[in-house]
């Protein structure tokens, strides 16, 4: 092979890259995503360390911190489906996108609130309080619910938002199902089995709420059976169609 | 394999070299890669066959409701093997001309 060759080449590789659009796109989409997400928790959390630590109101500002964090949750979500919808326009795999952006990235994005916790809270007198369980219940119960809430929340949305948008009937069905199972959440909501006691502000770090196991238990459930089901239907955009 | 720059038969047609590239970007299917090669059905076909035959490409047939589907993806082989023909381009390239 010659240098013209080589040019003749790389001319013809750019000009299929450059018609079909490169891989990075995705990388770059996952990135953006997660330093958005963690760039707007980092700054919270921080805010939220300094306050208590300059002598703020623990109980309160914990539930102010809590609802923000919940409603980061949101627009993480509602970002997530838009790039969704984006991606099903362009036609690549389900499978990805579910994965990528609905369960990866949330997953990666409460290990990460746990670990700023460590490093920011450290030697404070609280414990992290991140669901939407703090704004509801407020602190003490928002402790004892912890990340699971979260992290259960943020599946549970996404699995009922994939239900929406697949034209699949066996799963808009199984979503269904398990929207029927979620409701045992209520039947739980008030055994719940905390293994630690909670008057210790640091032992609660460690309690079990049986309730948000459950859901998120279902949820996982679910999750599998979807990828399952969209893997072995052998249709990659979302469901096959109705006949 | 070509010796000199270990490049292999598969970057020898250009049609191959769209197709790989093309598969880069993700798994496309057959009419897509038909509208970005602009070859027959009997050509894209065959060579769609031949790089499957090397492992460098993966073919799913399937059903979308009534209507078949054919959707290729490029096998991590081919994806490494794309790299190793870019590096080689390169090589030339870099190399002072005579």
């Amino acid at each position: 092979m010659n240098r013209t060759e080589a040019l003749d080449s790389i001319e013809l590789i750019r000009k299929v890259i450059n018609s079909t659009g490169a891989d990075y796109s995705k990388g770059v989409r996952s990135c953006v995503f997660f330093l958005i997400y963690l760039a707007l928790n980092t700054a919270m959390n921080l805010a939220f360390t300094l306050y208590v630590r300059n002598g703020g109101y623990e109980h309160e500002i914990i539930r102010l911190y809590a609802g923000a964090n919940a409603w980061i949750g949101f627009i993480f979500i509602a970002a997530g489906l838009a790039a969704y919808a984006f991606i099903r326009k362009k036609g690549d795999s389900v499978e990805r996108a579910f994965a990528e952006i609905w369960i990866i990235l949330p997953t990666i994005c409460v290990i990460m609130q746990k670990m700023q916790f460590l490093i920011f809270g450290r030697n404070l007198n609280t414990i992290q309080s991140t669901g939407f369980a703090g704004y509801i219940y407020g602190y003490n119960e928002s402790a004892r619910q912890g990340n699971l809430m979260l992290l259960a929340f943020l599946v549970f949305t996404c699995i009922l938002a994939t239900a929406v948008i697949s034209k699949d009937k066996h799963i808009k069905k199984m979503a269904a199902l398990f929207l029927v199972l979620s409701m045992g959440t209520f039947i739980f909501k008030d055994t719940n089995v905390s293994i630690m006691a909670v008057e210790n502000y640091q032992d609660t770090a460690n309690t079990y709420n049986f309730n948000y196991a459950y859901m998120y238990g279902i949820s996982l459930i679910f999750t599998a059976w979807v990828i399952y089901r969209l893997k072995t239907m052998g249709r990659q955009n979302g469901g096959e169609k109705k006949n | 394999m070509n010796d000199r720059l270990d490049i292999h038969e598969a970057f020898a047609s250009k049609l191959r070299i769209i197709l790989i590239t093309a598969l880069i970007s993700g798994e496309k299917t057959f009419t897509e890669l038909k509208k970005i090669s602009g070859a027959t059905d009997g050509n894209l076909s065959v060579q769609l066959s031949k790089l499957e035959e090397w492992g460098f490409v993966g073919v799913e047939k399937a059903f979308e409701g009534k209507k078949p589907r054919t959707t290729c993806s490029l096998t991590t082989h081919g994806r490494s093997e794309f790299e190793k023909y870019v590096a080689a381009l390169e090589a030339v390239l870099k190399q002072p001309e005579a």
